[in-house]
């Protein structure tokens, strides 16, 4: 029941209620042309060369049991080791998966334990954490019995059982929407959205606690249209609040580093305007809406 | 128009820079007020200096700013700080030292352990850090403390002569003080139509020259005359404006009761008192206090705190530095208000735990503190108000007791012989080797910085009298002696996170696990490196450094602290007190750094070593919460002057009300955890790196050094440089 890690975020203040410390899990079933995580789309572990952060020094390449580590060129060959990594003096090599036992996980969250008071604590993100069901399921009882609160930051695409088994032990869901539309939502993320939409709609009415997140993409989902659209929607799952989460392009870097084509779309001038449209929106229509 | 002209006024009020004097007033010429210093005769120091003091104050131009509602100004006082001190008054300090050093076997010590030799550590008499008791000073105004000064001699049934010039030169000093305010009610007087508010400073002046202080504009005027007096003409650093909010909240409600004043006025007050510590551009800016808690236990923030904060937010000050008197009754509510203004990238703010500020005193001094009983003193240190403060005589680099291990006592960079003789390296079998090594090395520098401390100790009150300062002390002015002749002497350790991470590296690298043999690495060390590259990254880039939360590195740090206080702490000092070992680095990481050699952390040759008990610059890579818990090992009840942590977030972890919140929750957990001052930015290296191509983008850009803020655009390359990596680890 071991999970595959990508990362580990301490003192994050953005996933969830209070102080956290947040894991992020591999493998995500959604692929978001916007995916500023890329890291987390696949399930195995992966290596990334940051060139700007390169010395060439060639320690990886002296590691690398193929000898080829520096530009990564022949990716095929890589085991993925992680010799390369531990080699890299300036971090300009990082290692995206390993395994760990779900004390393990405990035991990160726990380390800031007297930082969380009596909001903060454990978020499981990704990647999508319920694409690893068990170990998920695992870390988020272990955290209860704990005594510290669980969030889940989840793009809503997974079975309903395995949602229904985290209704007593998640405290607050972070939920994606991204798109209204089936066939578009299907187009951007590669899945339609009918499964996530009738999950948050399930998870509303056993009474969860719902935080949406709306990744706003210019002139793709952040048209007034489709923000009423999804005004109208959310006001039926009652959540919390709905925070809006503007545009970067920041995951250029990483798509780079990971060898991985870079599908992000084209940005705009005023994302800021457009964040704060689409939420005073939100808020017109009776919701709590922040960026 | 009397009010709502701060910003209009400001570009006026800066006396220091541009000064103004009125020839009719008195003499200019800082050569001339120099020259007839330097004939001033005397029984004693105390004597001249007093008599010195009072030729300033008597003879020297003055200067009444009618921009501004406390601006004074005297010429024959010592420039600001900033820009050196080597006229009237300190030149006799300077002789007064010399006449204790010259041809004194201490000499040769003097040299070893200063910073530019071999960079042992720094050292200088510190008779200039305290704090006056401002309830005396407030409460009895000039003409009080002289009075008071006369009975508590006439209760002596003999005098020694040293007694006796003691209270002669406080008699001396007041009456000169005294004088001066005469002089500048008059000065107003002549300009009272130059400005509306000119009758009303003529008055608060006419009052303070007969008496105390009746209102909070009185208070605030006596304060500033105090504290400008006392820095620039007596030559002592007055280290804080005391608790501000405390002191002067009683003035504020009778004023508002009454209806002298209006919360906005009251506000204005305050900008234009503020700004003022702003152009003295004190290099380790000017301390003030505020909150704690009450003589009822409650909390000691109050409306006026507020205002406080709300006329420091609206100036954007850098050169004032706010000690904030943080325990868990203190409201979120203010802390929040802070908090936004450190966000928005300035505000001088230090949060300093008042629950381990009274554990640490009651250690210390062994007497019951209560909470409204403390108070602090110069960057970030507790002190008890009206009681025998500490005076800083030297620092230790504790860095350079590494590589007197590895050179056998020899400072590798200087080639001076400053430590003991200890094993050469060929010779260490095991990191016990080692370890002795570096102990006799440490033991050699505190007991030459110790015999440093003895010299200084004996010679505080010869060679800065300060009448002015001790008039406002109980226990001074009943012994007939200095304040600077009592009080404790603090030792301070500078490096401890990079040292640890030193003994960290050789125990694992060297004799571990056997990757470098010792030899090699002495000789990687001397040669900064060159040709052994690859070894520096691999013992650089090595994550088990002090500051991540681990249990082995930290336990070096904590050893090391626990070791230095067994060495310094509780011994006894020549002025009737104890030494006490204390953690801070003040700016020395980077000045010592520059003449430290490389390390065995990875360090090169003069790059700057770890600050105040924070993790080496870039070795912390677990976070601020990892930071927090490694500090929270060591026992901060035993380090009663200081052991501060610095903080760097970058923007996105501090935004919106989460953010705010974060931060406070930050603060609150660490205080539960024994921390004993917080303080830190909040910054984007790539603002910064703008700030750096253009200066004159962002000139209020601050940055905290140490326990004070810099505009980041006056800082050197070098600092620059530092903080730029430190807001890029924590992206």
């Amino acid at each position: 029941m071991n999970g595959i890690l990508m990362d580990i975020k301490r003192m994050a203040v953005h996933d969830g209620p209070g102080l956290r410390t947040t894991l992020f899990l591999k493998g995500c079933p959604l692929s978001c042309i916007w995916c500023h995580n890329p890291e987390g789309q696949d399930m195995k572990p992966q290596i990334a060369w940051f060139s700007h952060k390169c010395v060439s020094c060639d320690l990886c390449t002296r590691a690398c049991p193929f000898q080829g580590a520096r530009d990564m060129k022949d990716r095929d060959k890589c085991i993925v080791c992680g010799k390369c990594v531990s080699a890299c003096p300036t971090g300009a090599r990082k290692l995206y998966g390993r395994e760990i036992t779900p004390e393990e996980a405990l035991a990160i969250a726990l380390e800031d334990r007297v930082f969380y008071g009596t909001v903060g604590g454990i978020t499981l993100s990704g990647g999508e954490p319920l694409m690893q069901p068990d170990f998920a399921l695992k870390v988020l009882e272990d955290a209860k019995k704990a005594g510290i609160t669980t969030c889940l930051d989840t793009c809503g695409y997974a079975p309903w059982g395995v949602f229904e088994k985290t209704l007593d032990i998640c405290d607050t869901y972070l939920y994606d929407i991204k798109h209204m539309d089936d066939a578009m939502h299907t187009a951007l993320t590669g899945k339609g959205n009918a499964f996530i939409l009738s999950n948050l709609k399930k998870l509303s009415e056993r009474g969860a606690r719902i935080q949406i997140r709306i990744p706003l993409i210019p002139n793709i989902n952040d048209s007034p249209e489709h923000i009423a659209h999804v005004a109208k929607f959310l006001k039926s799952v009652h959540p919390e609040c709905v925070k809006v989460l503007p545009y970067h392009q920041m995951a250029r870097m990483k798509y780079l580093a990971l060898g991985l084509a870079d599908p992000l779309p084209e940005s705009a001038d005023d994302l800021t305007k457009r964040a704060e449209r689409a939420k005073d929106q939100l808020i017109t229509a009776g919701l709590k809406a922040y960026i | 128009m009397l009010w709502n002209r701060f910003h209009k006024d400001r570009e006026f009020l800066d006396l220091y820079e541009n000064p103004n004097f009125p020839p009719e007033t008195g003499v200019i010429d800082k050569d001339e007020a120099s020259k007839a210093v330097a004939k001033i005769q005397g029984r004693s120091p105390d004597i001249i200096k007093a008599k010195a003091c009072a030729f300033v104050l008597e003879h020297c131009a003055i200067d009444v700013n009618p921009k501004c509602w406390f601006g004074v100004n005297v010429a024959g006082r010592v420039p600001s700080l900033k820009y050196g001190a080597n006229n009237t008054i300190n030149q006799l300090i300077g002789k007064f030292f010399s006449d204790q050093t010259k041809g004194n076997p201490i000499e040769k010590t003097l040299t070893a352990m200063s910073e530019s030799y071999a960079g042992a550590g720094a050292h200088f008499p510190d008779h200039v850090h305290y704090v006056p008791d401002w309830d005396a000073v407030l409460h009895l105004g000039y003409p009080g403390l002289l009075k008071r000064a006369r009975d508590y001699r006439n209760k002596h049934d003999t005098l020694t002569n040293e007694q006796i010039d003691f209270y002669d030169s406080v008699e001396i000093m007041l009456t000169a003080c005294i004088r001066f305010i005469s002089r500048l009610a008059d000065l107003a007087e002549e300009r009272i139509q130059e400005d509306p508010r000119m009758p009303l400073r003529v008055k608060c002046l006419r009052s303070l020259e007969s008496g105390a202080p009746k209102d909070i504009y009185e208070a605030m005027q006596l304060m500033h005359i105090h504290q400008f007096l006392g820095q620039f003409v007596e030559c002592a650093q007055v280290r804080s404006l005391g608790d501000i909010d405390r002191l002067l909240y009683p003035y504020f409600l009778k004023d508002l009761y009454r209806g002298a004043y209006t919360r906005e006025q009251v506000k204005e007050l305050f900008q234009y008192f503020f700004i003022i510590y702003d152009f003295q551009k004190h290099s380790y800016n000017q301390p003030v206090s505020i909150g704690g808690t009450d003589i009822f236990g409650k909390t000691a923030f109050n409306e006026l705190t507020d205002v406080i904060l709300d006329a420091y937010d609206d100036a954007m000050l850098c050169n004032l530095k706010i000690h904030v008197f943080v325990g868990e009754n203190t409201p979120d509510a203010v802390l929040r208000k802070m908090m936004a203004m450190i966000r928005r990238g300035y505000g001088s703010f230090v949060f300093m735990n008042t629950d381990i500020g009274i554990k640490a005193m009651e250690k210390a001094y062994g007497i019951p503190v209560q909470p409204h009983m403390l108070g602090s003193q110069g960057c970030y240190n507790f002190n008890i108000k009206a009681y025998p403060q500490h005076s800083n005589q030297t620092r230790i680099n504790l860095v350079k007791a590494i590589e007197l291990a590895f050179f056998e006592g020899v400072d590798p960079l200087s080639g001076h012989e400053i430590g003991a003789k200890t094993m050469p390296v060929e010779n260490m079998k095991s990191f016990a080797d080692f370890k002795e090594a570096f102990e006799a090395q440490i033991d050699s520098l505190t007991n030459q910085h110790i015999e440093i401390c003895d010299f200084y100790d004996g010679i505080m009150g010869k060679v800065n009298p300060t009448p002015l300062m001790s008039s406002t002390f109980d226990f001074s002015m009943e012994a007939g002696k200095s304040c600077f002749e009592f009080g404790s002497t603090s030792v301070l350790m500078m490096g401890i996170g990079t040292t640890a991470d030193c003994l960290m590296m050789v125990k694992k690298h060297v004799f571990d696990q056997k990757d470098v043999s010792i030899t090699t690495l002495r000789d990687a060390l001397k040669a900064d490196w060159q040709g052994y590259e690859e070894l520096q990254r691999m013992l650089y880039s090595d994550p088990e450094k002090y500051g991540n939360n681990l249990d082995e590195p930290d336990r070096f740090a904590v050893e090391l602290s626990e070791n230095m206080i067994r060495r310094v702490t509780g011994r006894k000092n020549k002025r009737g007190g104890q030494f006490i070992c204390h953690f801070e680095t003040i700016d020395r990481c980077f000045r010592s750094g520059r003449v430290t050699g490389a390390t065995p952390d990875g360090k090169f040759a003069r790059k700057p070593f770890s600050k105040n008990l924070n993790a080496a610059f870039g070795q912390d890579r677990n976070g601020l919460t990892a930071m927090i818990l490694s500090a929270s090992k060591f026992d901060t009840t035993l380090m009663p002057i200081g052991a501060p942590v610095d903080f760097m977030l970058h923007p996105s972890a501090t935004k919106g009300e989460e953010g705010l919140d974060a931060m406070i929750q930050i603060l609150r957990t660490f205080n539960s955890l024994g921390g004993y001052a917080l303080q830190g930015n909040v910054l984007d290296a790539n603002v910064l790196r703008e700030a750096q191509k253009h200066p004159e983008l962002y000139k209020n850009l601050q940055v905290r050094v140490s326990g004070w803020n810099w505009n980041f655009v006056d800082m050197t390359k070098e600092y620059q440089d530092t903080f730029i990596m430190q807001a890029e680890a924590c992206v």
